[in-house]
C-alpha cells in the first residue's frame, strides 16, 4: 500500500507501478543487495544493518519524524504528505473471559515499565504506541475503514487485480488441466479395453477390516488428543493398533504402549519444550 | 592464509572449550533423535529450544544449534531407509532407493553410504563456508525471480529421474503436489484459494505436514491395507553393515556430486534441503552406468541426497552468516536466534564477533566428526530395529507423526490435515502413483508459481525476461534436456527391460 501511495503521490498511475511481492524481509533483502529490484520497502529496525554494511542505501522512512539520528530523512521532510506506520498486536481467541484478559493486560503493562523491554525498543528503534481494550479497537476499527477505502481508491481492493501481471487462478488452471490429462492417459487403455493393471487391494471384505480399524482408530485418537490427554490416549491407541495389525501378545504390547508413552511423553515435553496436554491426569 | 589460521585458531579456541564441546556433543545427539524421529525437524526442534537458550552464550548457543541442523540431516535418511517413512521432507528422496536396499538385505551398506556421504558433504560444505563464503553469495544475489524459476523448472523436469514404470503416474504425482501446494492465501494478491472456506487451510499445507502425512501416516495405514501374510513380515537382516568394494566405487563420486548440488542450492535464499535432495536425485539417475537399478535399491540413489543433503544445511549458513539472509527454514529461525539476542548476522558480524563466527564454523567441523563416530556404530543398532514387531512399530510411527504434527503449532487441525495426506497416500499407493513426486510438487509449488509471477511482474508480462538473463536460460535449456532425455534415450537404444516387479 505504501508503494501504490507513493506513486499516487508523485503522480504516477497506480497500474503503471511494478510492484513484486516478497516472503520476507530476507528474500526482499536479497532482490535488493542483487539489484533484483529497483526499490523496496520493509522496516527500518530490520533493515538498518544492511545499509550499515553498506550494501543497501536507505532512501526513506515513512514514519511521522526520524526514530534515530541513523534513520534516513522521512517522506514529509522530503515534501510529500505521507505516513504509513506498522503495528503489532496481540490477539486472544474469542471467550477467555474477564479474569484471563486482565491478567494479561497487567502483565503487558509490567512488561512496558521493564528495562529489557526500553532496551529492546532502543535496539530495534521502534516507536512505544500503546493502546489496550476499547481504545486498542476503536483505532483498529478506524484503521480498517481508513485502509479500505484507500485501496479501493488505488484499485488494489479484493476486487482489484493488484499489481500481478498473472493472476491467482492461472497456476490453479493450469495444474488441473495437467491432472485430467494424466487421469485421461490412464484411463485410456482401460476405455480401450486393455487388460487391467493388477491392483493391491484385495479382494475379500475381511481384508479391509484392519484398514477401516486403523482409520477409525486414529480419527478416535486425534478426537481424544487433548480432552482425554496424551498419555492416556497415546497408551490406549498404541495397545489397540497393535492388535488391529495382528499382534496377540497383549501383555508385551501393553508394557511397551505404556513404556513408549512415558519416554515420548518426557522427551517432548522436558528435552524438546513442547507442552502437552495432560487431560484428566493434570491437577 | 595467516588471517585464516588465526582465524581457525580462535574458532577451535572457542569450540574446544569444555561447555562448547559439551554443547555441541548434546546439539549432535539431539539432532540425530530430532532427524530419525518422523516428523520433527531441526527447524521445529530448533525454534522449540530456542527459549531454553537464552541464559546460554550466544556462540554456545550456535554451536548446540548448528549440531543440531547437521545433526538432523544425519539422522532423517535412517527411516527413510529401515521404515520407508522419511524423518523429514529432505530425506523422502532416500525412501525410493534406501528402502529397496533394505528389502533386499542391505539397510547396513544404505545407512553407512548414508552416513559418511553425509560427513563428506558437511566437511566439504563447512570448508566452502570458510573460504568462498563471498564468491558465493556474489553468485547468489545474481538470483533473481527468473533465475529461481528457471531453476525450479529443472527440478521438476529432473522428476522425470524418479519415474518407474510409468512416466504418466509420475506427472499425476507431481501436479496433485503442485495442486496441494496452491491450498492457502496467494501472497501476490491475497486470495485465498482452494480452502473450500476452512479457515485452517488458509496458512496453507506445511511441508513437514506433507512429508509426515503422505510418508508416516500413509506407512501406517499401508501396512493396515496388506494381507495379513505380507503385514507381518519382517525384512531380512543379513550380518554385513559394511559396505563391499563395489560399493564404495560407486558412492564416492555420488557423495562428491551430492555435495556440489547440494552446496549449491543450499547457498541460494528460500530454496533449502528438499529441493537439493531430489536435484541430487537426478544427477545421480543422469550419470549413472545403472539406470536400470534406479528404483531397485541403487546404492548412488541414497549416497548421492544424502551427501546433498548435508552439503545444502551447510551451503544455507552462506548467506545467512555472510548477508544476514537465511537460506532454508532452519537458518530463519537461527535468524531470529541470533536477532534475540540482539546480533545482525552480516559482513559486520565477522569482525565485530569473530569468536562467534569462527566457533561456530570450528564446531561444525567437530560436530561432523563427532556424527560420523556416533552414526557409524549406531548403524548395527538401526538395523535391529528392523526386528521390532511390525504392529508396535507402525503404532509408534503414527504417535511420532501425530507428535510432529501437533508440536508445530499446537493445533489438531494439523494432525487432521496430515492424517488426511494420509489417506491420500494410501489411494495413490494402491494406484501405483509414487509419492516422492507429491512431496517434491508440494515444496516447489509455491516457489515455481511465486517466482514465475514475480519475474513477470519485473518485466511487466514480457516471457521474454527468461531468455536474455544468461543463468536463467542455461537452467531451462538444462531443464529442457532432462525432460526430453530420457525419450530420446528411450527411442535409440529400445532396451530390453525387466518385467515390472517392484511392488513395495
Amino acid at each position: 500500500m505504501l508503494v501504490a501511495s507513493l506513486a499516487d503521490r508523485v503522480g504516477i498511475a497506480v497500474s503503471d507501478a511494478r510492484y513484486v511481492a516478497f516472503t520476507g524481509g530476507g528474500e526482499a533483502a536479497a532482490a535488493v543487495m542483487g539489484g533484483q529490484v529497483t526499490a523496496a520497502v520493509s522496516g527500518f529496525g530490520e533493515w538498518k544493518a544492511h545499509a550499515r554494511s553498506g550494501r543497501m542505501r536507505l532512501l526513506a522512512i515513512s514514519a511521522p519524524t526520524r526514530p534515530s539520528a541513523e534513520a534516513p530523512p522521512t517522506f514529509r521532510e522530503l515534501g510529500l504528505d505521507l505516513v504509513v506506520t506498522n503495528f503489532r498486536c496481540l490477539v486472544s481467541p474469542p471467550g477467555i473471559g474477564e479474569e484471563a484478559r486482565a491478567w494479561i493486560l497487567e502483565a503487558l503493562r509490567r512488561m512496558r515499565a521493564t528495562y529489557e523491554w526500553q532496551t529492546w525498543l532502543a535496539r530495534n528503534d521502534w516507536e512505544d504506541s500503546f493502546l489496550e481494550g476499547e481504545e486498542f479497537q476503536r483505532f483498529l476499527r478506524a484503521e480498517v475503514v481508513s485502509t479500505a477505502a484507500r485501496l479501493r481508491e488505488l484499485n488494489l481492493g479484493r476486487e482489484g487485480r493488484g499489481y500481478a501481471v498473472v493472476g491467482p487462478w492461472a497456476m490453479p488452471t493450469l495444474v488441473a488441466i495437467g491432472l485430467v490429462l494424466c487421469v485421461c492417459w490412464m484411463l485410456a487403455p482401460i476405455v480401450r479395453g486393455a487388460p487391467r493393471r493388477r491392483l493391491s487391494w484385495p479382494s475379500d471384505r475381511t481384508a479391509w477390516r484392519p484398514l477401516t480399524a486403523t482409520l477409525l482408530l486414529l480419527a478416535a485418537y486425534a478426537a481424544t488428543f487433548e480432552s482425554v490427554g496424551f498419555p492416556a490416549s497415546t497408551a490406549l491407541y498404541l495397545f489397540l493398533q497393535a492388535r488391529i495389525l495382528g499382534s496377540r501378545a497383549g501383555p508385551r504390547d501393553a508394557i511397551v504402549a505404556i513404556s513408549v508413552t512415558m519416554a515420548t511423553y518426557l522427551v517432548f515435553t522436558r528435552l524438546l519444550n513442547v507442552s502437552l496436554p495432560l487431560g484428566f491426569l493434570d491437577s | 592464509v595467516s588471517d585464516l589460521v588465526s582465524h581457525l585458531a580462535v574458532g577451535f579456541g572457542v569450540a574446544l572449550t569444555p561447555v562448547n564441546l559439551g554443547f555441541g556433543f548434546l546439539g549432535v545427539v539431539l539432532g540425530t533423535a530430532v532427524g530419525v524421529l518422523p516428523g520433527l525437524g531441526p527447524a521445529a526442534a530448533i525454534s522449540l529450544l530456542l527459549p531454553m537458550t537464552f541464559g546460554l552464550e550466544p556462540a554456545t548457543a550456535f554451536i548446540l544449534f548448528g549440531g543440531i541442523y547437521y545433526g538432523s540431516m544425519y539422522g532423517g535418511s535412517t527411516t527413510s531407509i529401515l521404515v520407508n517413512t522419511p524423518g523429514d521432507a529432505s530425506a523422502a528422496v532416500t525412501t525410493i532407493d534406501g528402502y529397496q536396499m533394505a528389502l533386499q538385505g542391505r539397510a547396513g551398506a544404505a545407512l553407512t553410504t548414508s552416513a559418511i556421504g553425509s560427513f563428506v558433504a558437511g566437511t566439504f560444505a563447512t570448508m566452502m563456508l570458510m573460504l568462498l563464503a563471498p564468491i558465493f553469495v556474489s553468485i547468489a544475489l545474481r538470483f533473481g525471480p527468473p533465475e529461481y524459476f528457471a531453476l525450479m523448472l529443472l527440478a521438476l523436469a529432473s522428476v522425470g529421474a524418479l519415474a518407474g514404470d510409468s512416466p504418466v503416474r509420475t506427472a499425476l504425482a507431481t501436479f496433485i503436489g503442485l495442486g496441494l501446494a496452491l491450498v492457502g492465501i496467494d501472497l501476490q494478491t491475497g486470495t485465498a484459494r482452494l480452502t473450500f472456506g476452512m479457515t485452517e487451510l488458509l496458512g496453507g499445507i506445511d511441508i513437514v505436514l506433507g512429508a509426515i502425512g503422505l510418508f508416516a501416516v500413509g506407512e501406517v495405514l499401508w501396512n493396515a491395507a496388506q494381507r495379513s501374510g505380507e503385514r507381518v513380515a519382517t525384512l531380512p537382516m543379513t550380518g554385513r553393515l559394511l559396505m563391499t568394494a563395489e560399493e564404495w566405487r560407486r558412492s564416492i563420486p555420488a557423495w562428491l556430486r551430492g555435495a556440489l548440488v547440494g552446496f549449491g542450492v543450499g547457498v541460494l535464499p528460500g530454496s533449502g534441503g528438499t529441493l537439493a535432495t531430489f536435484l541430487s536425485y537426478g544427477v545421480e539417475r543422469a550419470a549413472t552406468r545403472h539406470p536400470e537399478q534406479f528404483g531397485r535399491g541403487a546404492i548412488e540413489g541414497v549416497a548421492g541426497p544424502e551427501a546433498a543433503n548435508n552439503a545444502s544445511a551447510g551451503g544455507s549458513l552462506v548467506p545467512l552468516l555472510s548477508l544476514g539472509i537465511p537460506g532454508s527454514g532452519t537458518t530463519a529461525i537461527m535468524l531470529a536466534a541470533f536477532q534475540l539476542y540482539g546480533l545482525t548476522p552480516g559482513p559486520l558480524l565477522f569482525d565485530e564477533r569473530p569468536d562467534l563466527v569462527w566457533g561456530l564454523i570450528a564446531s561444525l567441523y567437530i560436530g561432523n566428526l563427532l556424527l560420523l563416530l556416533l552414526n557409524l556404530p549406531l548403524v548395527g543398532l538401526w538395523v535391529r530395529m528392523l526386528q521390532i514387531p511390525r504392529p508396535l512399530l507402525m503404532g509408534a510411527i503414527s504417535v511420532f507423526a501425530t507428535l510432529g504434527a501437533y508440536s508445530l503449532n499446537g493445533s489438531m487441525s494439523d494432525v487432521a490435515i496430515a492424517y488426511a495426506l494420509g489417506g491420500l497416500a494410501v489411494a495413490l499407493r494402491s494406484l501405483a502413483v509414487p509419492l516422492p513426486p507429491v512431496l517434491l510438487g508440494l515444496v516447489l509449488g509455491p516457489l515455481l508459481e511465486q517466482e514465475l509471477r514475480r519475474a513477470l511482474a519485473l518485466s511487466d508480462g514480457d516471457p521474454t525476461i527468461f531468455l536474455t538473463r544468461p543463468i536463467a536460460l542455461a537452467f531451462l535449456v538444462a531443464a529442457l534436456i532432462a525432460a526430453l532425455a530420457p525419450i530420446v534415450v528411450k527411442r535409440l537404444r529400445r532396451p530390453i527391460r525387466p518385467p515390472a516387479d517392484r511392488d513395495d
